[in-house]
């Protein structure tokens, strides 16, 4: 509701939102793969490029919005394209590409993840036969990051309202570490749903 | 008339050393709907999970005659449906339809027979709307319709409700009440709460919990009782 970290966008309706996911998720594997493969071309980006804005467009998925989502991201990728290019001790190029690879497939991630709902996703990746254990912790995942950035906000809220001045440091912290408690907790308690439910150790 | 639980000098001490029960016995009859009253923390969501087997308690349980123990829990809680105090804590899958059908799928009943148990769960409950939504798009109160729905769907005798009105408005309290009193002539129903006024409304027989004590067993009568609630931190 109001939590919308991954979904916020895969609710409303566009055609891009109506293409079957599994066609959706293999179209973007099989990009991942090409990219890999094929040598470095600064044509094939601008062709990608302009393809993902065309998508983005159709999508109705506001750009501003991908492009603060991708920004997040961007510090991890160049951190990964550079010691890429360490490692490897070759030319220039191989700098380009990891860059240019991962920030691409980091938009497209974002644009399938915006046009498709999670449940859905679920669904696609056990249709192209993702072990189950995989998809059980996603849903968990999914399900309990939204509790958590709850539980965060409220302890948050509390805090600001017993005091006046700017939190410390050192109460943040503690806040933290209350946050791993509960979750701790809750996981117990999420266990023993489980087990009431028929789980004996196996999901089937 | 058949016994559908009975508590035998149960004792339950948390890691931390609390002793959440302390001694517990009593014994609930087939269809009857059974009040478990006492303040918070004086042990009644405990003495509900020991009597699902998932705590290990020291005593005796037994659910229609057999001893619950680690070898046959599996297959007796099949006949148990638990809804927690807590919604967040009792749907766990990324959808409504998705979580509703996880109790069957390990029992291993087939696909296309829990499409129909589900369609008609739902549909008692009024909630057929749900099915394809995420736990996290509903309110409390339709939160806790669906933990319903996870705990009837494999058509259990015995429910289990600990705290069912806490935090609900008051027309959710009223149709969840009412969803309650629907199911009392077919199942047995246990009922924790800290409420005197549900269980002089739907309780057959009660105990009262006071510091993992039992300090009453009988009819809900007592109730009525003010110094009786206020020795026991009722009122
Ligand atoms: N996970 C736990 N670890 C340690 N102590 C607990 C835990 N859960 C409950 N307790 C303690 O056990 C006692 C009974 O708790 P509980 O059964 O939750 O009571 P109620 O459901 O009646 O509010 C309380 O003193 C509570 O603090
Ligand atoms: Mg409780």
């Amino acid at each position: 509701m109001k939590h919308s970290f991954f979904d916020k966008y895969s609710y409303i309706n566009s055609p891009v939102h109506k293409i079957n996911p599994v066609l959706k998720l293999i179209l973007f594997l099989s990009i991942g793969i090409l990219l890999n493969i094929i040598p470095f071309q600064i044509v094939t980006y601008i062709l990608i490029g302009s393809v993902t804005l065309v998508i983005t467009y159709l999508s109705k998925v506001p750009l501003i919005f991908i492009l603060k989502r991708t920004l997040v991201i961007l510090p991890f990728v160049f951190v990964i394209a550079l010691t890429n290019f360490f490692s490897k001790l070759s030319e220039s190029t191989v700098l380009y590409k990891t860059f240019l690879n991962a920030y691409i497939m980091i938009t497209l991630l974002i644009l399938l993840t915006q046009t498709t709902k999670f449940p859905e996703m679920l669904k696609s990746l056990s249709y192209l036969r993702v072990p189950k254990l995989i998809l059980v912790l996603l849903s968990f995942i999914y399900r309990y990051f939204f509790i958590l950035i709850d539980e965060a906000e409220k302890m948050i809220y509390s805090a600001k309202i017993r005091t006046y001045k700017r939190l410390k440091i050192r109460t943040i912290g503690a806040m933290i570490g209350v946050l791993f408690i509960k979750t701790y907790d809750r996981s117990e308690r999420v266990y023993w749903s489980m087990l009431l439910r028929g789980f004996d150790g196996k999901i089937k | 008339m058949t016994e559908a639980i009975e508590v035998k000098n149960v004792w339950y001490k948390y890691p931390n050393d609390t002793l959440a029960l302390d001694g517990v016995s009593f014994f609930v009859n087939k269809g009857e709907t059974f009040g478990i009253l006492g303040p918070n923390g004086s042990g009644k969501t405990t003495l509900l999970l020991c009597i699902c087997g998932v705590l290990k308690f020291q005593g005796e349980i037994r659910i229609f005659g057999k001893k619950v123990s680690q070898k046959n829990i599996y297959e007796l809680r099949r006949n148990i449906g638990f809804v927690f105090q807590n919604p967040d804590d009792q749907l766990f899958m990324p959808t409504v339809y998705e979580d509703i059908s996880f109790g069957p799928r390990q029992y291993g009943i087939k696909e296309n027979e829990i499409k129909a148990i589900i369609e008609d769960v739902l549909n008692k409950l009024g909630i057929e709307d749900f099915k394809n939504k995420s736990s996290h798009h509903l309110s409390f109160g339709e939160k806790k319709k669906v933990c319903i729905a996870t705990a009837l769907v494999l058509n259990p005798d015995i429910l289990i409700f600990d705290e069912p009105t806490s935090e609900l408005d008051p027309a959710s309290r009223r149709e969840l009440m009412q969803i309650i009193i629907s199911l009392k002539s077919k199942k047995t129903i246990l009922i924790s709460t800290h409420e005197p006024k549900i269980a002089k409304e739907i309780c057959d027989k009660i105990i009262v919990l006071n510091k993992g004590k039992v300090v009453y067993e009988g009819l809900p009568h007592i109730l009525n009782d003010q110094e009786f609630l206020t020795k026991n931190r009722l009122a």
